[in-house]
């Protein structure tokens, strides 16, 4: 009895032990890495936000606890229907949004977000990561606008290149018409 | 002021809690103060022979509950904060518990969620049992009952915030949660603590 005792007690101390290691690692984890993530309840109430994503929203530590996901929402609707996306195929991947900072400046974001589910496969959590894309974005515009300016500039060249070809057959014409005539 | 004799009562009840708890007190009190209040709390603290600092406790190690009960003194007493504040404080704790981030599953269903209930007391004390005596889905209101832990009101206050702000986690955002004490050992000469949950949506 008594080594059964010893056994369960030292299985209790290294459990505890464990425990705390793993905390630890899950805590340095959420304080180091620079991807904002998140977690949220089933109906996508904050529970938990890393380092990252306090400093992208602009939020002091667990200021948005509590409060629901669609807060970092620019466009409220849209983003309600990325997460009924979600909790209807319990994971997404890349979609792309615009949500804002507390500020309430645009913030353009590929969400990927994954489903905890219990054994009964009813979800409890939702796991979110957020890449900010919005320098991509901006990019993406300066690019489109050149392409355009670009395509404007091409119309206007190739017009002139035409008239000149009419020009030159004209030319062309009018000296055949002088030297018959 | 609390009695020596009072305070040695207090130190011979048994059971145990996790850590977590003084982390989550040291999270309020610097959110609203600072690490001289701490200083202050630690100091009442050892006046009463407990020899503690907030910075070495581990979430998941397990303490005294005594140890809860008397930093919940401590705080009163050195920083001057009546049951309103202590009652805030317990509102904030589930918001930043590593324990409620790790364990807790906050069900929407209510009935799942009060499924729950007992196990997230286990999770973060060894003495007490919390169940769920009655709940009323429709008309949103639950009846909960705690057993065996009878330390000091103190407690009952800061548990009151805390049962408030654990099952708003689990509503809507615009829902309102309200958690009263209805009966209280200290009060009603009852065995026990009881609590009745409403809510909104």
């Amino acid at each position: 009895m008594d080594k059964e005792n010893n056994f369960s007690k030292r299985r209790e101390k290294e459990l505890a032990e464990d425990t705390i290691v793993l905390e630890k690692a899950i805590k340095n984890f959420w304080e180091i890495l620079p991807i904002p993530v998140c977690t949220a309840s089933p109906i996508f109430i904050i529970l938990e936000t890393g380092k990252g994503f306090d400093t992208l929203f602009g939020y002091i530590k667990n200021e948005l606890v509590g409060e629901s996901l669609k807060e970092i929402a620019f466009d409220k609707d849209s983003f309600k229907k990325i997460l009924s996306q979600l909790a209807e195929q319990r994971k997404i991947s890349n979609v792309e949004a615009v949500l804002k900072n507390k500020k309430g400046e645009k913030i353009s974001v590929f969400v990927s977000a994954i489903a905890q589910e219990d054994e009964q496969r009813e979800v409890f959590s939702y796991l979110f990561s957020f890449v900010d894309i919005t320098l991509m974005k901006k990019t993406e515009r300066e690019l489109q606008e050149k392409v355009a300016d670009l395509e404007r500039f091409q119309k206007i060249a190739i017009g002139r290149e035409l008239k000149m070809v009419e020009l030159k057959q004209e030319i062309e014409d009018l000296k055949i018409k002088i030297n018959t005539g | 002021m609390i009695n020596r004799e009072k305070i040695q009562n207090i130190l011979k009840k048994q059971g145990d809690v996790r850590g977590a708890v003084f982390q989550t007190d040291a999270n309020y009190i610097l959110k609203l103060g600072s690490r001289d209040d701490l200083l202050k709390v630690e100091n009442q603290l050892k006046e009463w022979g407990v020899d503690f600092q907030f910075k070495d406790a581990k979430s998941m190690s397990w303490y005294p509950v005594a140890w809860r009960v008397l930093s919940l003194l401590a705080i009163k007493e050195a920083l001057g904060w009546d049951s309103a504040q202590i009652r805030e404080m317990g509102k904030n704790a589930p918001k930043v518990s590593v324990i409620v981030k790790l364990f807790f599953k906050l069900f929407p269903d209510i009935e799942k969620f009060a499924q729950q209930i007992p196990n997230y007391w286990r999770k973060h004390y060894t003495a007490g049992e919390l169940g769920v005596v009655e709940l009323e889905k429709d008309k949103q209101t639950m009846l909960i009952r705690l057993k065996n832990f009878s330390f000091h009101p103190v407690l009952c206050q800061y548990l009151e915030g805390y049962f408030e702000q654990a099952t708003k986690l689990t509503r809507p955002e615009d829902a309102v949660v309200t958690v009263k004490e209805v009966q209280c050992s200290f009060r009603d000469s009852v065995p026990y603590e009881a609590y009745q949950l409403n809510w909104t949506k």
